[in-house]
Formats: C-alpha cells, structure tokens, sequence
C-alpha cells in the first residue's frame, strides 16, 4: 500500500534524522569551511529555502474544532521538497587572494558532489566544494494536538537530543533541537458557514550542532499565520485548504579556515516571507488518521503523516 | 527460555526493519570537499652585508597531514592539492640605533631536496618597507615556474612521497645599506595558501 510505504518513511526517517544528525552536522561544517560569509550564504541558500518551506508545512489540517469536546493526537509528519535545477548551482566568487578575481557557476550544498577548479595567474588553482547531490530535503517531526476547548486547538512541535560523532568526530558536536507552538481557533462555531472554517498561528525554532565557540551551528527560525477551511465527506475523508503568510529567518555560524587561520563566520540569511497555499486530504478513522497535502509558496512543499489519538 | 527467544527474535526482526527502512532514505554520496591550508617558511635575517640568501626547509608530509587529520581524510583521500595564493610579512623586527626603516629587495625562490627539481623564482619583492611589513599579510603575485615546482612537490605527495621543499630567501638589495655595525635584523614569513581536494564517502538523507 501506498500510504503504509509513507508512513513506514516517515518512521524512518525521524529514527535516521536522530542518528544521522552528528555525520551531517559535521560535514556541513567541513563544506563551509573553505568558504567565508559571501560565498556561504550562496552555497547554503537552497538548504535554507527548504528549511523554512518543510518548517511550515504540515501545521493546520481540519478546520473542524469541537466547541467543547477535548482532544489530544500524537502526530508523526514529514514535511519535504523537491529540488529543482535552479537549486543546484550559484555563482560563487573567489576567495584568499585568488588572481585573477572571478565568479563561476559553482555547485550548492545540494548540487553535484564534484568540486570545481578554475586556473588563475601564475599556475595557481581554486576549488570549490562540491554539494552532497540532493533531490530532496525532508525534515520529520512528532507533534501534539490538544483541542476542543471553547473551539480552540493548541499544536506543539518537539524534540531535542544530545549528538555526538565518532573519530575526529567524537567530540561533543551540539545538539538537534525543534520546538514549535502554535494555536488555532474556529470560526465557523461563531458564524455559520457551509465549510468549517478556522484561523490560527504557528512559531517554530530548530537548532543543529555547535561550532568551536559553543555557539549552535545553525538556527532556524518560523513564522505562520492564516485561515484553512475543511469539511468531511463519506464518513472518513476530509479534503481541506488554507492560506497563510511565512515567514522564516536562518543563521549559521561555522568555523573556517578559508582566511588561512580558524574563525567563527556568521552568516545571516536574509529573511524570506511568502503567500502560502495547502491542499490536502485526511483519512479520519476513530483513533487513528492519516493525511498528505501539497503546499504551494516561493518553494513547494509536500507533507503526509500519520496521528493516533481521540 | 521462551521468553527470552522470543525477544531475541522480535529485536532481530525490528534490527533487519530499520536496516531496511534506512535504506529507502539513505544514499551514498563521494563528496569532494576543500580543506584550506597555510604552509609558510620562517627566515629569520641578521645580516651586515645587502645581498644574502637564507633557506627554509619545508617536509610536506609534516605541514599536509595535521591538516588531513583535523579533517578526519587520509592522503588516499586526496583528489588534488594546488597552490591558491602567496603572501608575506615580517614577524620579527629588531629597531637599529639609531631608529630608520630597511627597504629590501630580491626574491624568494623554490627547489626540492629529495630530488633534483629547481630551483625558480616562486614570487619576488621590491622596494619593501621592513617596517610597513611587520605584523601584515601582503599578497604576493607568483612565478608560474615556481609554482610548478610546488605543484609537481604536492603530486609527489599525492603519490605516497614524502618531497621536502626549500625555500630561499635571496635578498639582492637593502636601502639603507647595511653594515658590520648596523645590521638588518629581522623575521621574514612567506606563506603559501593551498587547496586541498579530498573525497569524502558520505550518506545524506534523500528520501524523495
């Protein structure tokens, strides 16, 4: 079955997220460290973008709210995009006294693994790191929903863990971190309407890794706020929409040693906020559901998942 | 008995699931990353005379492999490594009495001692102030035929050589003069930025 398949990658994928957070977290920083600021910023840009479309992905489904009937589903989500062509290179600049100064298409940190030479004045040579060649960045999260009270829904997003990696790695690499809170209230139970109709907000903030001054490696932050609308077909089937505006601000600092000796470079990605429109599908048995939904924004996004509870 | 059987069973049968659900999300990726490094010779200078040379000794395998090591890559691991740029500075500067500033000219030249390969001039200076330098990193415009005998140096490392390099410092020229009783003292410090490419066997997760 199709959506067995999902959820069984959707389980996965949160155990392998938990276990392969020190390996990545690592080698990000390797990557970035033959990079300063300005190069940084275009060779992460991607990942960046896909952060903050999986953060705001999966967060409102049904509109319908009981008045006065409490809730409470777990919930295990994945929230994914799709890279595209335009995701894979930037046009990165030379760095370290490099003659002659240049700019070439240079690969992402989801472009090709190759990295690229390019030949300057008096034999000298410059590389750029290659990417780790994704198609997808998939990001999964359990997440509360309490509900039912005076028609309003309150959704949490967490988990947190010590990393730690093995050889050169072996040393104390941060912690992954996700906490999200979020509230949703119906309208509908006020006004009378053909479709349940609510409106809600949701904030996140995700942190990885630590770099050499302590600090975490990257953080992330989201913002999301705007009305769904669903209504229940044939028992168990819930088609639903919404529209909302995101927001989402990322920073990084990694250590390099692009300038010949090791520092802490901060990279502070400006923020993007989009128009955000979800369409999807929930499956709504007693006890147990299971959706998956479309988001269309600056970049795309896809989520499914699967909640148990009453 | 049983019991303890039937656990056994249950955790090799969850053990053989997660192995296969990881590896509907896991690709291997060869990732070719960079590693930046700065290899530099000291030439510490005390001389009455304008024209001298002083040499400096570079074992490549001593100045790459802390720089491997720190990135967890061995040597096999490496893809190329080719010199980006050059700069200088002066370290160390001992004030003559009375005080005056020293303006050096020459160059700084390369040659391998394992094996008979050099020498060429690897970049030059002129008109240096002594003074202006100390504490800077100045770039420095390089000599292809130098840098040639650097890259053939780090192949030979590449290969499993171990290429020692020396580096001389051949001052041609000194205003004002220096003599027996006011002498040119000071620390001299070229440095070399390199590329380092080494390959990296990695699993990223791409579920999609």
């Amino acid at each position: 079955m199709v959506s067995s398949g999902l959820v069984r990658k959707g389980f996965a994928l949160f155990v392998l997220i938990v276990c392969l957070a020190p390996p990545v977290s690592a080698q990000i920083n390797d990557q970035l460290s033959a990079y300063t600021g300005a190069n940084a910023t275009g060779y992460l840009q991607p990942l960046a973008n896909a952060f903050g479309a999986d953060l705001n992905t999966g967060i409102f489904r049904s509109a319908s709210i009981p008045r006065m009937h409490p809730t409470l589903r777990l919930e295990i989500e994945v929230m994914s995009v799709i890279f595209g062509d335009g995701d894979k290179t930037f046009r990165a600049a030379t760095e370290n006294g490099f003659t002659p100064a240049q700019r070439v298409e240079a690969p992402t940190i989801v472009g090709s693994e190759k990295a690229v030479l390019i030949d300057g004045d008096g034999g000298t040579t410059y590389a750029f790191p290659g990417g780790f060649n994704l198609h997808s960045f998939a990001l999964a999260a359990p997440q509360l929903r309490i509900g039912g009270i005076y028609g309003t829904e309150a959704i949490i997003r967490y988990f947190a863990l010590k990393i730690s990696g093995e050889g050169k790695e072996s040393k104390d690499l941060g912690d992954i971190g996700l906490f999200g809170l979020g509230l949703k209230h119906s309208i509908s139970q006020h006004i009378a309407m053909p479709v349940d109709v609510s409106a809600g907000f949701f904030w996140q903030r995700f942190s990885l890794g630590k770099n050499n001054e302590g600090d975490h490696l990257m953080t992330s932050n989201a913002f999301s706020f705007g009305v769904q609308a669903s209504k229940k077909f044939a028992m168990f089937f819930v088609p639903y929409a919404g529209l909302s505006y995101d927001t989402h601000k990322m920073d990084l600092a990694y250590d390099s040693k692009a300038t010949g000796t090791e520092k802490t470079v901060d990279v502070n990605f400006e923020g993007t906020s989009t128009m955000h429109l979800t369409l999807g599908l929930m499956f709504n048995a007693p006890g147990m559901n299971l959706f998956g939904e479309y988001n269309v924004a600056s970049q795309s996004s896809f989520s499914f998942g699967v909640g148990f509870g009453f | 008995m049983t019991a303890i059987m039937k656990k056994a069973a249950l955790l090799f049968i969850a053990a053989g699931l997660l192995v296969c659900l990881s590896s509907c999300i896991m690709e291997d990726r060869t990732v070719e990353f960079v590693v930046t490094h700065e290899t530099c010779a000291t030439f510490d200078v005390s001389s009455g005379t304008a024209s001298f040379v002083v040499p400096a000794s570079v074992y490549l395998a001593d100045e790459i492999n802390p720089a491997l090591s720190d990135n967890d890559v061995a040597r096999e691991d490496i893809v190329t490594v080719r010199v980006v740029s050059a700069s200088y500075g002066v370290t160390g500067f001992t004030a003559p009495s009375p005080p005056h500033d020293w303006h050096i000219t020459g160059s700084v030249s390369v040659e391998r001692y394992d094996v008979d390969d050099g020498p060429a001039t690897l970049l030059n200076y002129t008109d240096e102030s002594v003074q202006d330098a100390y504490g800077k990193h100045i770039p420095a415009s390089l000599n292809t035929d130098g840098v040639e005998i650097v890259n053939r140096a780090l192949d030979d490392f590449i290969a499993g050589g171990n290429p020692v390099l020396v580096f001389k410092l051949n001052n041609d020229a000194v205003s004002p003069a220096p003599s027996s009783a006011d002498q040119i003292v000071f620390s001299w410090k070229p440095c070399v930025v390199l590329h380092i490419v080494t390959k990296k066997d990695i699993q990223v997760p791409d579920p999609f």
